[in-house]
């Protein structure tokens, strides 16, 4: 799939961006470590830090990682295979709809090992997302691929 | 360089008491200055509070300091040790003996989260450098609330909500 180059800063790093062929009707997957799981009253589930940004001194533009889906698709590949290696138990898909309608933008920033690798990130200097958000995120979520006895949100 | 080989010989005459002579038979003439000492107990030990959750957290600061480079899928980098070691020093000060042991939950950035999760009470605390917590409290009040804080040196804000915990 020809895909368009995000754009990049003077030191060749991706900037954070709205990609036009990521459209609002697509979705981003983002992978979920067994690590960021938590217990709860109610039993395991997905903790908040799942949608943490970077800080700044890993990524000046403090971006959230996510694989995108429909350029997985576009090139024949299995996202659900491609997502879980090499070592994740876990996934969970957004809405990009979701995403654009918090002024979130989601950009196109590939790595030389993962060609679908995009990004989220907020607007201005927007460089946390609020505990009020990740929680809208989580319960508009739905599993891409299940951590089984794991919850995304409690009821 | 045909120097002679150096000799290191006693000061002390052959034959001359020793200290330890003198030690054990006690000095020939003025009796010894008697200092009372004060009882000391048997050890002074700097040791973690014997408390139930600070074996699980210091097996899961190990555990996520440890973590390979791209733990999350993507690029993320184990746990700082700096920030584990302050994360452990912040708990030994605000919890209590009865306090649950919290989740922890690595952040890509190599900071950690620490997170209690109860019916009518989470406290999470994002801490991404030592001496920079974020915290967020949701609790039942007068239906649900939140509070959040960003706290540095002074963590007195949490004791009451860390009081309500277990």
């Amino acid at each position: 799939m020809a895909i368009s180059p995000p754009p990049r800063d003077q030191n060749g790093r991706v900037t954070p961006h709205d990609h036009p062929d990521i459209k609002t009707e697509h979705r981003v997957i983002r992978r979920i470590s067994e690590e960021m799981v938590v217990a709860g009253p109610k039993g395991r589930r997905v903790s908040s830090a799942a949608f943490q940004f970077s800080s700044v001194g890993e990524d000046p533009y403090c971006g959230m990682s996510v694989d995108i889906e429909p350029f997985m698709i576009a090139d024949g590949i299995d996202a659900r295979r491609h997502v879980a290696t090499p070592q994740f138990v876990g996934s969970i898909a957004l809405r990009v709809s979701s995403l654009r309608s918090r002024q979130l933008l989601v950009g196109y920033d590939p790595l030389p090992e993962n060609s679908y690798h995009g990004g989220v990130w907020g607007k201005s200097d927007k460089r946390k997302l609020s505990r009020g958000t990740q929680r809208a995120l989580l319960k508009e979520a739905t599993w891409f691929v299940v951590i089984d006895g794991v919850a995304l949100v409690e009821d | 360089m045909g120097s002679d080989p150096v000799s290191i010989q006693s000061a002390m005459p052959v034959g001359s008491p020793t200290i330890r002579d003198s030690y054990l038979s006690g000095p020939a003439q003025a009796p010894p200055a008697v200092v009372e000492l004060p009882v000391l107990p048997v050890r002074i030990a700097l040791t973690d509070p014997q408390h139930a959750w600070v074996e699980p957290v210091k097996q899961r600061l190990g555990h996520i300091c440890a973590l390979p480079v791209a733990w999350d899928g993507y690029r993320g980098r184990p746990t700082r040790f700096d920030i584990a070691y302050f994360a452990f020093e912040l708990l030994k000060r605000v919890c209590k003996a009865s306090t649950p042991a919290p989740s922890i939950v690595p952040l890509p950035s190599g900071g950690l989260q620490v997170e209690w999760h109860q019916d009518d009470l989470d406290i999470e605390l994002t801490i991404q450098t030592p001496n920079t917590v974020e915290v967020w409290i949701g609790h039942v009040g007068n239906g649900e609330e939140e509070t959040e804080q960003s706290l540095t040196s002074n963590f007195i804000f949490l004791d009451p909500w860390i009081a309500k915990l277990g």
